[in-house]
């Protein structure tokens, strides 16, 4: 089978005569019909030295693979042609060599991903490693102090200087302070390391967020907050999320305040890609190697100015680890004496669109409907009685029923006395379960329930309400088909959320 | 140019014959299309050499630069090296006596469409010209409009229609 093709071309591109078997000669064609790299033809390429590796080219619905080569050739008085194009056809070999080329690279992508991964992890490994060396030397120099405190204490009561004994508590509750405050802080950072965003629907007010936290925080007093986010914004974020974020931002502007009071800017704005929350302070500034280590684990700032109040070199690391679990990024600026400006962005895909949300929210309710009968599974009845005003606030018209612990549970849905007459307890479609119950509680619940599922023909969806931690809930139920997680209270909120998501 | 996978091919089928495939093929040395695009006061004839991904790391593709008026860098927004190569052409390109209009180009944007799994930030750090998807056909036409702008207007010897 012959594997060299010559096209004669004169200078207008326009193909003479050649032997390649898919030319029709009747078409009369210009080169670049077969090969558009020769579109313009006289000017486009540098055509005398013109030759290429590998040209894929498809012809007539078939694809070719050729070796191009171009050379200009003396004026052929009789035929007018200028040029001769070579085309070595190399298809029969490189249709093989893409399939094996194509397996080769879709192993390079994901070789690619395994090493972004891998990155990922030593990452994690260093962290970890930094974590340990930072909690032992901070736990363990409160717990050094508070030993000493003890000691002097026996020293103070077998001499009977009582006096002394009242001032030595104090300070070794300080040091008991400081350690529960540690404690709270990590277990945020616990939180949010742990958690994946399993509630992406959850929509927050920022700028009531901000007038919020505002009030709450330690020494508001001292905080002049200028809170400039459009009262209209909305974003899908999470509240404890963010809670956390700027209560950090804001408390640290009251720590490294110059006076006695400090003036906090925040202003957001929507850019391209992604939103921009800007929080600027009049405090004391920041050290430039205060800029470079502010996000890291067990970093404390160098210009600390409250004796008082505790610094862990945990907030910003916490908060760096929520934006990031946004896939959003945070920096701080700011020079020594002339306040400190931390900027956010969070991608903007996370902002709310209000109208689309109602309808979609509307639509949701309407769902919800199909919700008939519900068991509310709470030793408190009063809690039922809020649950059910909570879903009657939303229009639900729905059945309650009611029993205080998982055995009546399951008495009432296998139709035991005295919930043998499915006339007034019908199955219900939906189960509030309370994890934590006398007799049998919500766990131990939905283990039995989970063996006799099946029986039922109509789909029984279970929400799980605690105010224990979630994750762990999670874990000894991970087998049961539990359907949803709410933590206590349940709220107008929550429960709009738990319909949005069933 | 683009390292493997990032959607080259797939851009250029959207651009000039508007299809997608989603089975994914390799390219095989260079494959040359044409495209005409119209502006608002010329038409620009594009020649797209589509180069293969695997020639990013030959150093093959320089004599392919020569003559080229723009080089269209592509990436998929899913995979930071794939950025990260981009990056490094760029530099290369930039030590080589040619002096092309570099265009950048985040493909496979529906990947993360309404979730939030694009690290956007680099976006910032360089100029990304567009975000598109060839296999929505998102922005594909308007990124090559965009470039064909830039043509014009630095063509000395434009052909005004």
């Amino acid at each position: 089978m012959k594997k060299n093709y010559e096209f004669l071309i004169n200078q207008d591109g326009k193909i003479l005569k050649t032997d390649a078997p898919f030319f029709d000669a009747s078409i009369n064609e210009n080169v670049a019909f077969y090969f558009p790299m020769f579109i313009d033809f006289n000017v486009t390429l540098d055509i005398e030295n013109f030759e290429m590796d590998i040209y894929e080219a498809s012809i007539n619905g078939e694809k070719y693979f050729f070796k191009l080569k171009i050379h200009s050739i003396n004026r052929n008085a009789k035929n007018v042609y200028d040029f001769v194009l070579e085309a070595e056809d190399l298809t029969e070999e490189y249709i093989d060599k893409q399939k094996h080329q194509t397996a080769y690279n879709k192993i390079s992508i994901k070789n690619e991903y395994l090493r972004e991964t891998n990155v990922k992890l030593d990452s994690q490994i260093d962290y970890l490693r930094t974590f340990a060396f930072v909690l032992s030397h901070d736990f363990r120099e409160p717990l050094a102090v508070i030993k000493s405190f003890h000691d002097l204490v026996d020293n103070a009561l077998s001499e009977k200087r009582y006096d002394d004994i009242t001032e030595l508590n104090q300070l070794a509750k300080k040091q008991i302070d400081l350690l529960d405050q540690m404690v709270s802080s990590l277990l945020k950072l616990q939180q949010v390391t742990s958690e994946i965003l399993s509630n992406s629907d959850s929509q927050l007010n920022l700028s009531h967020l901000l007038d919020k936290i505002a009030k709450d925080i330690y020494e508001s007093e001292k905080l002049q907050l200028h809170n400039q986010v459009a009262d209209d914004l909305i974003l899908n974020i999470d509240e404890t999320h963010f809670y956390v974020v700027f209560q950090n931002i804001i408390s640290n502007a009251i720590k490294y305040r110059k006076g006695d009071l400090v003036d906090v800017e925040i202003v957001c704005k929507q850019k391209d890609h992604f939103i921009e929350i800007v929080c600027k302070d009049n405090g004391v500034g920041i050290t430039d190697e205060d800029k470079r280590k502010a996000f890291q684990f067990g970093h404390k700032g160098s210009m600390h100015n409250q004796d008082e109040i505790a610094s862990y070199g945990i907030g910003l690391f916490t908060v760096k680890n929520i934006i990031e679990l946004y896939k959003g990024q945070i920096g701080i600026e700011g020079n020594k004496d002339e306040g400190t400006i931390v900027t956010i962005r969070l991608p903007n895909n996370l902002i709310v669109d209000q109208m689309a949300s109602e309808i979609k929210e509307n639509q949701q309710f309407m769902d919800a409907k199909s919700f008939q009968n519900i068991l509310f599974v709470d030793d408190s009845e009063t809690t039922n009685f809020i649950n059910k005003s909570i879903f009657e606030s939303l229009s639900l018209h729905c059945q309650f029923y009611s029993v205080k612990n998982g055995a009546e549970a399951m008495k009432y849905l296998l139709g035991a006395k005295p919930y043998n007459d499915q006339n007034l307890y019908p199955i219900p479609d939906l189960i509030f379960l309370d994890s934590s119950m006398p007799v049998m509680d919500g766990v131990s619940f939905a283990e039995a329930f989970s063996k006799i599922r099946d029986r039922f023909n109509i789909n029984i969806k279970i929400a799980m309400l605690s105010s224990m931690p979630m994750q762990k809930l999670k874990m000894d139920t991970k087998d049961f088909g539990i359907d949803h997680y709410i933590q206590k209270p349940l709220s107008k909120e929550k429960l709009k959320q738990f319909l949005q998501f069933n | 140019m683009g390292s493997v996978g990032v959607g080259k091919t797939s851009l250029v089928e959207r651009l000039v014959y508007q299809r997608f495939s989603p089975e994914y093929l390799s390219s095989i040395g260079v494959r040359v299309d044409k495209k005409s695009l119209e502006l608002d006061d010329c038409k620009v004839n594009l020649l797209i050499w589509d180069i293969a991904g695997e020639f990013m790391t030959h150093k093959v593709y320089q004599k392919y630069l020569r003559g080229a008026a723009a080089v269209v860098c592509v990436f998929d927004v899913t995979r930071e090296q794939s950025f990260l190569a981009i990056k490094s052409l760029i530099s290369e390109i930039s030590n080589e006596q040619i002096n092309p209009i570099i265009y950048i180009i985040g493909n496979k944007i529906d990947l993360v469409k309404n979730k939030a799994e694009f690290n956007y930030l680099f976006l910032d750090e360089s100029n990304v010209d567009m975000l598109t998807s060839a296999k929505d056909g998102e922005k594909v036409e308007e990124a090559f409009q965009f470039l064909s702008k830039i043509l014009a207007s630095n063509s000395p010897n434009l052909r005004r229609v």
